[in-house]
């Protein structure tokens, strides 16, 4: 099967320029004059995305700021996160001492901060949020401390083999020298060279209002929320990034690593209109039938996840398995998805499956904050690439499986691991 | 109020023979909250008794004998179990999407029946509660924790048995078992989430009926001597303050105070002030791990604890702890299944299908003076100390 790739046919047309913050339509045209009030609000309205929730006791937020990983023209992996963690460091203890929480985290696409707090705390632990993000300049002394912390944990998860094969996965799939085939959190060696005026630079020239998206969620009014949000994100016009495109390996790659054990990864690219809640099931089905038991006991770890990254996304399974059979068990893993496209499973063993997914995948949204960020995932995929989806799952049927399934492109294909036996690099 | 929508469906039908006679009997009260956020519902069922005389560990051992089958059926709808027994109630809550809201009731209410376990079923079940007795005991925190309960509570006996105990429940008919803890009257349900009130109400309107029957009595004697010896790398202190008449939000505020007051003067320390409150009344319980160097500076400190904390009382503080214990609240129950806890733990123990949302309010109520009458009864109780030293290591 051959399936275009979207990153390909993006390649192909040279660089593009995805814009992450756009109103929904009539971006191309400039905007009568009168209209420009009108057409700012609307801007500010699309990126804050406000969902009353009244049963829920406490307001989550998050926000999310479009920056890649590596800070353009610097190109330092992991500036992004040492900004992020640097930024926030001041205000969290102080927040975590008035009941609110802060979380941080940093994906291919940009930085999210996210603040569960008491409704009465909210507006002024968001406040005090937003102006560190955007307003304060960093501290020396939290640069100095969560520069350190960083390089430490770095240093302890390098021999880490999940973080060893992500690492390659990222190179293989996005290429070297892509910001995204680059650890997002950098590498010990870059990240302590980082000064505190690198990181003031970044942070005055990325973590701009106008990069943001907002998801606010739980016991709120929504107008009142974005009259209070709107003098904080600023007015100016969209600030486009760009996204170079990527050209992933198409042969399968072999990387040798000094693990006991083969790890096996199939990535599979989706365009910003897959049917990502299918794929989800799809994911839980493989990782379900390959997970240690009579039929796989050779298994030591089978994951899958699915993400999007705003203009698309991307399904990766991993799958570690005994070297000598990496081959037969790489060829199983892409055959059974291949499989799941082209048969539709009986009423009875998908309404099984469907059942326990369903349930799983509810529990990842029980919480209010994993809901935000639900909904920032889905705000981000609506400015980068038009497509509005749904952040809370819908009913799946075995048909729309299969089909999604069956639209899937061909996977790369990475195997970490020992190819070489000992004795064998003495002989050769 | 935290939780505007709680409805206390208190079902006060009058007499219904035709009920009577079909074996089945109310609730004691249905409590349901909407948190129509995400589609799913937690139901939570408690059944608020205290183990037979003789035969702490019953409860406990039930659910274990329910796990095994109740937590396929619910696994296979998507959902989650979790139980626990504790001092109030023997407790189960299921979570799952709202769209199997039925299977997931009908596993719930399959627990007010006796299990009926295979002989190595009850073997298994025999040795987990074996472990669970002696995973009180080994660690050093567990064991300071035990033996304040034993002190401060010791008519409370812990939710795996005893060792006298545990003979006899391992022996025991478990319908005769079940039948001196069944009483339909004390059964309270909690639901939460993406939730129909009407339909829970008419799901869990009639329960079996309970054929209550009495153990014959027998003496329960609390494990004086440790089970297992605590391992301890630190010196572990335990400090523990029966309260009788002081308000309950008095009493969080104190322990709320006092644990930041001893993690200011006791950095290195590993502290934890809770206030305990349960149906058998309420006390406030300090444990301290320190290293050796430091454990008379930490003895010290808890001697004076309380008269310390009452001299530094400001409104301003008092205020604080209350804000952020009730801040607490929201934080923890921002789940369908914690909030079922919480609303469920409430009632267990007031016996008021409001109660969280009261002791919410009340929080906010308590002034400086009310913790200092709190203090004041505490410092005249009769004060329980646990002092474990660290273990010298051999040379």
């Amino acid at each position: 099967m051959s399936v275009i790739s979207p990153f390909r046919i993006v390649g192909v047309s040279s660089i593009i320029a995805l814009l992450f913050i756009v109103p929904a339509q009539g971006q191309e045209e400039a905007p009568a004059p009168n209209d420009t009030v009108a057409a700012e609000r609307e801007v500010l309205l699309e990126r804050v995305r406000v969902v009353p929730e009244s049963g829920t006791p406490v307001i989550a937020s998050e926000i999310f700021v479009a920056v890649d990983a590596v800070g353009d023209t610097l190109h330092v992996p992991g500036i992004a996160h040492l900004s992020a963690r640097a930024i926030i460091a001041p205000i969290q203890e102080e927040l975590v001492a008035r009941g609110g929480r802060v979380e941080i985290g940093v994906d291919k696409g940009g930085a999210r901060f996210t603040l569960v707090a008491a409704p009465d705390l909210w507006h002024e632990a968001m406040r005090q949020l937003i102006v560190a993000l955007f307003r304060d300049p960093p501290a020396d002394a939290a640069v100095r401390s969560e520069r350190e912390s960083i390089a430490n944990e770095l240093r302890v998860r390098e021999p880490n083999p999940t973080d060893v094969v992500t690492r390659i996965t990222d190179q293989v799939v996005f290429g070297d020298d892509h910001p995204w085939g680059m650890p997002t959190a950098g590498i010990a060696e870059t990240v302590e060279r980082l000064t505190t005026d690198e990181v003031d630079t970044y942070l005055r020239t990325h973590f701009l209002p106008e990069r943001a998206l907002v998801a606010v969620v739980g016991p709120v009014d929504p107008d009142e929320i974005r009259s209070f949000l709107r003098p904080f994100l600023g007015e100016d016009e969209s600030l486009r990034t760009e996204v170079e495109s990527f050209e992933p390996e198409e042969e399968p790659v072999r990387a040798e690593y000094p693990f006991i054990t083969t790890w096996i990864t199939a990535s599979y690219l989706l365009p910003p209109d897959a049917d990502f809640e299918a794929i989800r099931l799809m994911a839980a089905l493989i990782t379900d039938r390959f997970d240690f038991g009579p039929r796989s006991r050779e298994v030591y770890n089978i994951r899958g996840q699915v993400r999007t990254f705003g203009h698309g996304g991307e399904l990766r399974l991993e799958i570690v398995v005994p070297p000598e059979h990496a081959d037969s068990w790489e060829d199983r893993l892409v055959t059974a998805v291949r499989d799941l496209g082209r048969n539709v499973l009986s009423p009875t063993d998908f309404q099984r499956a469907y059942r326990q997914y369903r349930g799983r995948r509810l529990f990842e949204l029980l919480l209010p904050e994993e809901r935000a960020a639900a909904h920032i995932a889905s705000l981000r995929l609506l400015h980068a690439s038009g497509v509005s989806d749904d952040p809370l799952p819908a009913e799946i049927s075995s048909e729309r499986l299969r089909e999604a399934a069956g639209r899937l492109p061909e996977p790369v294909r990475v195997q970490v691991g020992p190819f070489s036996r000992p004795g064998e690099e003495d002989e050769a | 109020m935290i939780f505007p929508l709680i409805l206390a469906l208190g079902l006060t039908a009058p007499a219904d023979t035709a009920a009577a006679s079909s074996g089945t009997a109310e609730p004691a009260a249905v409590i349901v909250h909407r948190q129509p956020a995400v589609p799913v519902l937690s139901l939570r069922l408690s059944l608020a008794v205290s183990d037979p005389p003789g035969y702490a560990g019953a409860g406990h051992l039930l659910q274990h004998f329910h796990d095994r089958a109740l937590r396929d059926r619910v696994s296979a709808a998507g959902g989650r179990l979790q139980y626990e027994r504790n001092p109030d109630a023997v407790v189960y809550t299921v979570t799952g999407p709202a769209a199997e809201a039925g299977p997931l009731t009908e596993a719930l209410l399959s627990v007010l029946r006796p299990p009926a376990p295979s002989a190595t079923g009850r073997l298994v079940v025999h040795r987990e509660l074996r472990d669970e007795r002696l995973a009180e005991w080994e660690t050093a925190g567990a064991h300071v924790r035990t033996r304040l309960r034993h002190r401060l509570f010791p008519d409370d006996r812990p939710a795996p048995g005893t060792r006298t105990s545990a003979a006899r429940i391992e022996d025991a008919d478990l319908a005769a078992l079940w039948n001196a803890l069944y009483d339909p009257s004390r059964v309270t349900v909690v639901a939460v989430g993406d939730v129909d009130p009407e339909a829970v109400r008419a799901a869990f309107a009639r329960l079996p009926e309970g054929r209550p029957s009495a153990l014959p009595p027998e003496e329960d004697l609390p494990d004086e001597t440790p089970l297992a010896e605590p391992q301890a790398t630190r010196g572990w202190l335990g400090a523990g303050y029966p309260v009788t008449d002081a308000d309950p939000a008095s009493v969080s505020i104190a322990a709320r105070l006092l644990g930041d007051r001893l993690r200011r003067l006791l950095p290195e320390g590993e502290i934890s002030v809770d206030h305990w409150w349960t149906h058998r009344g309420q006390a406030m319980a300090a444990v301290v791990a320190v290293p050796g160097p430091r454990l008379g500076e930490a003895r010290r400190l808890l001697d004076t604890a309380l008269k310390d904390l009452g001299e530094e009382l400001e409104d301003e503080t008092v205020r604080e702890a209350g804000l952020a214990l009730r801040r607490e609240m929201l934080f923890s129950s921002r789940t369908p299944d914690r909030m079922a806890a919480l609303i469920g733990g409430f009632a267990d123990r007031t016996g008021s299908a409001d109660g969280a949302n009261r002791f919410h309010g009340r929080l906010r109520e308590i002034r400086r003076a009310d913790v200092e009458e709190a203090l004041r009864e505490m410092i005249e109780s009769e004060q329980v100390r646990i002092d474990l030293p660290p273990q010298p290591l051999e040379r």
